[in-house]
């Protein structure tokens, strides 16, 4: 009895205090809103209490804002970035970084985002942004903020951004109409082809042959190069075409164009808007049966299925040169710089049997994700426009490619020049170390072309994409760029598993002959019927309409 | 000795000798690996001797002053929060083993419920913020400064091996509690610090998890965290290239290094193995045997 009249006691006590805690906050709450209006009667009608409009600076009186972000490793710490101590100057907006290691940037932020103890703002960089995901989950509960209404206000230079540009905005858009976070935009031209051939040309003139122009011609050349013994040590240790199996960058889609089927990871392709599975079309039959020719007569590297990247790249690497035409990125990484600028040259497209000609194209650089501002942010109108300051011309170049006096270079008509790397440097140090280099920001292919001046490296990549240029295909699956719902997405993971799974070993099965195409085209069909094809093709076509707005 | 005993010798000397090398290959192949060249290495040619020997690896190791000042942070994170783990591990188990300890069983209890059931990583995460220990050393060795495991050890060592009786003739003597611990109980259990002590340090030494969640400050790192990132690197750059291109310095420079950063960073342990060795067997079997 009498515990109980102790707990009586107790719980009424804790009630007067909540009750106590309650009015206290919202007196003080009252107060503020209060205050707030009073600020709002002073002369100048572009100031609101602290916070100006338009123009800058943005704020009256200096505020801070916590950003957290992930530093790349070769970056330096970002207080010791001039672009963002002169848009501290501009803006009268502080920063204060919660700087996270890349290794650790993808942990961290998930402790973050479930511990309710936010950041005012989530700064995206080479380590890692927010995802589509995270985006709709902690957007539906408000843990991000909806910035579209906010953007149409006070962000001028993003408006810009999205009117040139409206899948700048379709990607920023989540699924539920809001505007959660921020894209990053690099309209360079080289980021626009999917994947690179190159070829060995001092094989080729050793030889006495001739670029090949044609599959057939390609057959021939590697068949030389495969009997010929064209690096000179009297061993048949040539591997005349090298890949890596279903890897992106480094895999052999590229070839099966020439076949007129526009092969990607995900076997998916569209045509005057319609989407189609490439792995299902008479095309593709044509072009798997090409390989396995190739493979017969031991031209495609018989570890081409099975080894990894630095495998790959080991054996482009031995002492007398292996490869004679391997896919890759940039081909410096698969052979080392001095081999490639030696022996090696891109190699156009190739003209197929049926005179198809044709290159993948990539989704061009715009990647949602990259800031978001929480429900802890106390200045969302200050933050808004201080982003948007980001996405003005100069402060994105110097945001991605390092700030001018270090990395860049201000020339006398006003253009922005990227030098070139200090010797013994990488470019990718150089430009690394004083810029976020992925973040909110944009530069648009026009800038590009009309007020910057590209550096060596730029132009070497450049000097590649001219090779496909002519040859990019009009239309492409925007895998990337689409957006799935929850349901939408296990559905798709569901029959992608099976489905991908399974062209992809029929297809490794039919290159190396271990069983036969022709044999086994017909079950092969109805198989994937089976696995339910068509309803992975409709959500595809489903999804892109929807991205499309149609 | 019969035959059957002596088939059964061969038998187990071959069992063990298998054994052996599926122990050992792996640390052999890591030091053949640090001292060849790289691109033999991931085409798999190196499997018993170095090939392409040399000493590349190493020489960037100790040129580079993130790795250095890793080495010199692990060092001290691990020296300090051993120590901690010792003094507080020992204390609480001297205390916990006296009979006369009021509210003992109430201790133990709460102590074990914490084996079981913890707070989970964002709970903790969040009092580590609120104490104001992120980014800051004590971040790393002031959570779990006591393992229960080890702390139960601790107990049944005292209990086993400090009888009651030794007690009572130093109370007779005069002796106070301090003084008894000191001056008797201290010495008495050489064995059971040096064990937990290493326990403890090669928890220290590589744990990198911690660092990953409370530390901010590249100069602050320890050690296996920045050894993870060397090793995670490749798997970064393949996610980065698709969008900058051309990074294959990076991925030599990680080949090479990797394997020399594994057998610097396990020397320390390597080293202090054999001189905590001799104790070894004796403070393992504490716990395993009542009475």
């Amino acid at each position: 009895m009498k515990k109980c009249k102790h707990l009586v006691l107790i719980l009424a006590l804790v009630l007067v205090v909540s009750l106590l805690a309650g009015c206290g906050g919202s007196v003080s709450k009252s107060t503020e809103t209060t205050k707030k209006d009073d600020t709002r009667t002073t002369e100048d009608p572009n100031l609101v209490g602290n916070f100006y409009k338009t123009g800058l600076p943005i704020v009256k009186e200096k505020i801070t804002l916590k950003m957290m972000a992930g530093k790349p490793n070769n970056t330096t710490n970002f207080d010791e970035i001039e672009t963002f101590r002169e848009l501290e100057e501009r803006t009268n907006i502080r920063i204060e970084w919660d700087l996270v290691p890349q290794q650790a940037y993808t942990d961290r932020k998930g402790i973050i985002l479930a511990s309710g103890e936010y950041p005012d703002a989530f700064f995206g960089t080479a380590a890692g942004g927010i995802t589509d995901e995270e985006a709709v989950s902690y957007g539906s509960q408000g843990v991000f903020i909806p910035m579209e209404s906010y953007i149409e206000e006070y962000a001028v230079n993003l408006k810009n951004v999205f009117a040139k540009l409206p899948d700048a905005k379709r990607i920023a858009t989540a699924l539920d109409g809001h505007i959660y976070t921020l894209p990053f935009i690099q309209q360079i031209n080289a980021n626009t082809v999917f994947t690179r051939m190159f070829i060995n040309k001092s094989w080729i003139e050793r030889l006495g042959l001739s670029l090949p122009e044609t599959t057939d011609e390609l057959y021939q050349v590697l068949k030389a190069f495969k009997e010929r013994d064209p690096n000179g040590n009297n061993k048949a240790d040539e591997i005349p075409f090298s890949f890596i199996y279903k890897n992106h960058n480094m895999g052999h889609y590229g070839l099966m164009g020439s076949f007129g089927c526009p092969d990607t990871r995900d076997h998916v392709a569209l045509k005057d808007g319609k989407v189609y599975i490439t792995a299902t079309t008479p095309e593709y039959k044509e072009a798997v049966k090409f390989l396995n020719k190739l493979y017969d007569e031991g031209l495609i590297d018989s570890e081409a299925f099975t080894h990894d990247s630095s495998q790959y790249r080991a054996k482009g690497n031995q002492e007398d040169a292996l490869y004679g035409f391997y896919f890759d990125w940039g081909g410096t990484s698969v052979v080392g710089v001095e081999r490639f600028e030696s022996d090696y040259v891109p190699l156009a497209p190739l003209k197929g049997p049926k005179g198809h000609q044709m290159w993948l194209v990539r989704e061009p650089t715009i990647w949602g994700g990259y800031f978001a501002i929480t429900s802890a942010n106390k200045h969302v109108e200050a933050t808004i426009r201080w982003v948007d300051e980001l996405y003005e011309e100069k402060t994105s170049m110097q945001l991605q490619y390092g700030p001018i006096g270090l990395t860049l270079e201000e020339t006398p008509d006003g253009k922005i020049k990227m030098l070139d790397p200090p010797d013994g440097m990488t470019y990718n140090d150089f430009r690394y170390q004083k810029a976020p280099a992925i973040t909110a920001s944009c530069i648009l292919a026009e800038t590009f072309e009309n007020k910057m001046i590209v550096n060596e490296t730029i132009l070497k990549d450049d000097a590649l994409y001219q090779v496909y240029a002519p040859y990019l295909l009009d239309e492409f699956y925007p895998t990337a760029s689409v957006k799935f719902t929850k349901e939408e997405n296990t559905k798709m993971a569901d029959l992608k598993t099976d489905i991908i799974t399974y062209i992809d070993n029929k297809q490794a099965a039919w290159i190396t002959g271990e069983s036969s195409i022709d044999d086994e085209w017909d079950e092969y069909l109805k198989e994937l019927e089976k696995m339910e094809i068509e309803e992975m093709r409709q959500l595809y076509q489903d999804v892109y309409d929807r991205y499309m707005g149609k | 000795m019969s035959d059957s005993d002596r088939v059964f010798n061969i038998i187990n000397n071959i069992c063990l000798g298998i054994v052996f090398i599926l122990v050992v290959y792996p640390i052999y192949f890591i030091v053949i690996a640090s001292f060849s060249d790289p691109n033999y290495v991931s085409q798999g040619n190196v499997w018993l001797v170095p090939m392409g020997a040399n000493l590349e690896g190493y020489k960037s190791i100790f040129k580079d002053p993130v790795i250095l000042t890793g080495y010199k942070n692990s060092i001290v994170y691990t020296s300090v929060g051993t120590f901690i783990n010792i003094t507080v591990t020992i204390l609480a188990g001297y205390a916990l083993s006296r009979k006369d300890l009021v509210g003992r069983n109430a201790f133990m209890f709460l102590f074990t419920f914490t084996m079981f059931f913890s707070g989970g990583l964002i709970p903790t995460y969040l009092v580590v913020r609120k104490l104001g220990l992120i980014n800051k050393i004590w971040a790393l060795v002031l959570p779990n400064a006591l393992s229960v495991y080890y702390l139960i050890i601790a107990r049944t060592f005292f209990i086993s091996n400090i009888p009651e009786e030794l007690r009572e003739a130093a109370v007779i003597d005069g002796c106070t509690n301090t003084r008894f611990f000191v001056s008797v109980v201290l010495p008495l259990s050489k064995a059971i610090v040096s064990v937990l002590s290493l326990f403890y340090a090669v928890v220290h030494w590589n744990s990198f998890f911690n660092a990953m969640i409370y530390i901010r400050d590249e100069d602050k790192y320890p050690l296996q965290f920045i050894l993870r990132g060397i090793l995670l690197e490749n798997e970064m750059r393949e996610s980065m290239t698709q969008t900058i291109g051309d990074a294959s310095d990076i991925q030599n420079k990680a080949d090479m290094i990797k394997y020399g950063v594994i057998i610097v960073a396990s020397l320390p342990v390597l080293i202090a193995y054999p001189f905590a060795q001799r104790y070894f067997i004796k403070g393992m079997m504490i716990g395993s045997i009542k009475g």
